[in-house]
């Protein structure tokens, strides 16, 4: 396969190297994604707490807890662009099929973060003496900020899950109830997990000078460990199949890495003194994180290597069916860089030539199929105005369209090449001696339309295409002729061949004369 | 420095795409004024140029002044430039390789004979709608939709409004050459035909019924 048939193809690095990094990568913005949340999390509790129980002095902690989640925040919107690219080329099928399912929710990712970002600033700065203020930022903000796991677990469980794009595409995502429950339990184990390592972050960072707190704090994580385990196990049940080898010892690995957590935690909590063995801790929680992460992509494996090895395949195959066109699409391109649509030349052969034809006589290959022929440009006697009257707006109710995409000077030069070559603008026939009977035809028949000026009547003006202004827009003699005793086919006017030939020959002459510029 | 960079920018630009300047900040509403856009940038630039120079000669009451509109000014021109990038890209997303709407150039030779909606996985529709409705929305999707809409911004309906069935249907099969910054059909000829009743049939809904398209005379 040639890398320019499909440019996806040409990776940057090799697919494993790319793997790697989106593992590494999402670790990292999962990590500090969990930190941010879990830090905002324990913000308002420790808020409410304080505000409820203890001293109402508050807005240290709100100015510490915001400068913390400032720095966490940071780190984890910039740790997750490279995971999001690579999650782009690595699994484009997948990632954009889920996402464009999502559409609206996964846009409003966005905003949902600016009120979060926003709202967190503004809890953690001095608000004055109104505390409800510094709740109400607080809980928007919060509450902006999970939903976006919502989001987020609600795409990837989709993306895992192929089976169910078309339904969910169709009906909505709630059509499969063993979906919405994972995707529940998923985002509850993302909250959890946001307070266990928030809480410990906390624990080594913001409680050192205060046991009261880190008292706290220990009692946090130990709850949040044991609301992991609740939410795990439901969470394994809901899983679409039986678990792959890799990934239950994994599971197994972190779950026992989590029931340490929580029996450090345990007599400490139960006496209400700080937790000891933090160290204890900083080994243990790095490995609950990657042995989750691990189990998570064994899984994601087992549900995904099998589409994108048929999308490969796919793509390969189209490759290969669409190589032998190159030579043609790169000519085709090459013309086309060639043509500079800025004069009246090129523009007539792009826009005109397909229906009036290379001689303008109308019988261009696209006119082929119309209704209403294309008029021969060469038997056109016409005021310049009139007919860039024509080329702005149209002739409505016919198959001539308007051109206002070439600006008023692209449009001078094509007016001028329409002078040029089909002597468009040139005087129509001198006035003529018109018999009695034609004059009486044009008063009593073609009038009703054409008005009696030739300017158009009120009735004319009604019609789609309506009758042109024959006192600004005239044909050939010829051509006037062949018109009114053929018609003009697919509009109203009809033919005339009934009336005696001298008759026809002298409305022709007359139409033509009716020219007033 | 950011006029050289726009110098070096344009002067980069292929002649054939750099022509579509003035339509893509006049837009259909204004191409019969072409002196608009001229005279409109020469005017900020003026702006910025009287801000920088009253900065220079130390008045800072007046530069203060000035360069509130030179600042909005800046933002209109980033949006003019924005704008101009998308048209002196032509018909390409990706100029020999992409069309604007992400058709690659070899799957539009292809797709005469093999046909779009068969690559179509995700057709709409709520199961109510007649097949060849659904047939042609999918089409004007794959096709159209990156830069038309239905009833909104470039509203297709408009475009069309006024032609024939046989026009739209022969303005399908010329959209390439008739309009340099369009891109052409991908789909077989048939697959054409669907678009293009679908497309007239959407552009005249309180009319009568459409006539009967002509049979195309293959030759």
């Amino acid at each position: 396969m040639k890398p320019w048939t499909d440019l996806f193809l040409a990776l940057p690095l090799p697919e494993h190297w790319l793997r790697a990094v989106l593992f590494v990568g999402f670790g990292l913005h999962l990590l500090f994604a969990l930190l941010m949340l879990g830090t905002v999390m324990l913000g308002l509790y420790f808020f409410l707490h304080s505000r409820l129980v203890g001293s109402p002095d508050d807005t240290p902690w709100n100015r510490n807890m915001a400068a913390s989640h400032l720095v966490l925040k940071s780190l984890a919107v910039v740790l997750g662009v490279a995971p999001l690219l690579v999650i782009q080329v690595s699994y484009s099928e997948e990632f954009f099929t889920a996402t464009g399912i999502f559409a609206y929710a996964w846009l409003a990712v966005i905003p949902l973060l600016i009120v979060a970002f926003l709202s967190i600033e503004g809890f953690g700065h001095r608000l004055g003496p109104w505390p409800w203020l510094h709740f109400a930022f607080g809980a928007l903000g919060l509450a902006a900020l999970v939903t976006v796991p919502a989001i987020f677990t609600g795409a990837m469980s989709l993306m895992e899950r192929p089976g169910l794009w078309a339904g969910a595409a169709s009906k909505g995502l709630a059509s499969d109830s063993g979906y919405a429950m994972h995707w529940l339990f998923r985002y509850l184990h993302i909250l959890g997990a946001a307070a266990v390592f928030g809480g410990a972050f906390h624990l080594f960072f913001s409680a050192k000078d205060n046991p009261e707190r880190a008292a706290g704090l220990g009692r946090w994580i130990l709850a949040a460990a044991l609301f992991q385990v609740v939410v795990g196990i439901p969470l394994l049940a809901s899983l679409d199949s039986p678990m792959n080898r890799p990934a239950l010892a994994a599971v197994t690995l972190g779950a026992a890495a989590v029931m340490a957590v929580v029996w450090t935690f345990r007599s400490a909590a139960s006496e209400g003194a700080p937790p000891r063995g933090g160290l204890f801790l900083l080994v243990l929680l790095p490995v609950v994180l990657a042995s989750m992460l691990l189990a998570r992509q064994w899984l994601q494996d087992e549900a995904l290597v099998p589409v994108r090895a048929e999308a490969l395949a796919g793509r390969v195959r189209q490759a290969e069916m669409l190589a032998a066109y190159q030579p043609q699409a790169l000519e085709a391109f090459n013309a086309k860089l060639r043509t500079v649509y800025d004069n009246g030349p090129a523009i007539y052969a792009g826009s005109c030539r397909p229906c009036h034809g290379q001689d303008g006589a109308g019988s261009g290959t696209a006119s082929r199929g119309l209704l209403i022929p294309a008029e021969d440009l060469t038997a056109v006697r016409a005021d310049k105005e009139y007919i860039r009257g024509i080329l702005v707006k149209g002739i409505p109710g016919s198959d001539m369209p308007y051109f206002t995409i070439y600006d008023r000077d692209k449009l001078d030069s094509l007016l001028a090449e329409l002078g040029e070559r089909f002597s468009m603008f040139a005087k129509s026939g001198p006035p003529v001696g018109v018999s009695p009977q034609a004059q009486h035809v044009w008063g009593t028949t073609c009038a009703s339309c054409h008005g009696l000026d030739g300017a158009g009547g009120a009735f004319g003006a009604t019609l789609r295409p309506a009758p042109p202004d024959l006192t600004r827009y005239a044909l050939e003699p010829a051509r006037a002729l062949h018109v009114i005793t053929e018609g003009y086919p697919g509009t109203v006017m009809q033919p005339y061949r009934d009336l005696p030939e001298q008759v026809r020959a002298d409305l022709a002459a007359f139409s033509a004369a009716l020219r007033r510029d | 420095m950011a006029a050289a960079g726009g110098v070096v920018y344009f002067s980069r630009v292929p002649a054939t795409y750099l022509t579509h300047w003035v339509f893509s900040v006049a837009t259909s509403a204004f191409s019969q004024r072409p002196e608009l856009p001229r005279l409109l940038n020469a005017l900020a630039g003026l702006a910025l140029v009287l801000a920088a120079a009253s900065g220079l000669a130390k008045k800072p009451g007046l530069c203060r002044v000035l360069s509130i509109p030179a600042l909005i000014l800046c933002v209109g021109l980033v949006a003019e430039f924005e704008r101009v990038r998308e048209f002196v890209r032509g018909p390409y997303l990706i100029p020999g390789y992409l069309y604007a709407n992400q058709i690659p150039l070899v799957q539009t030779l292809s797709s005469a004979q093999a046909g779009t909606l068969p690559d179509l996985r995700w057709l709409g529709g709520s199961g109510e709608d007649a097949p060849g409705a659904v047939a042609g929305r999918a089409l004007f999707d794959a096709n159209c939709a990156v830069c038309h809409t239905i009833g909104g911004v470039n509203d297709i309906t408009e475009r069309i409004a006024g032609r024939t069935l046989e026009g739209v249907n022969a303005i399908t099969s010329i959209t390439e050459t008739m309009v340099p910054f369009m891109t052409p059909f991908s789909g077989t000829q048939q697959e054409r035909l669907t678009l293009s009743t679908y497309l007239y049939v959407l552009a005249n809904k309180n009319s009568r019924p459409a006539p009967q398209l002509r049979e195309e005379k293959t030759q």
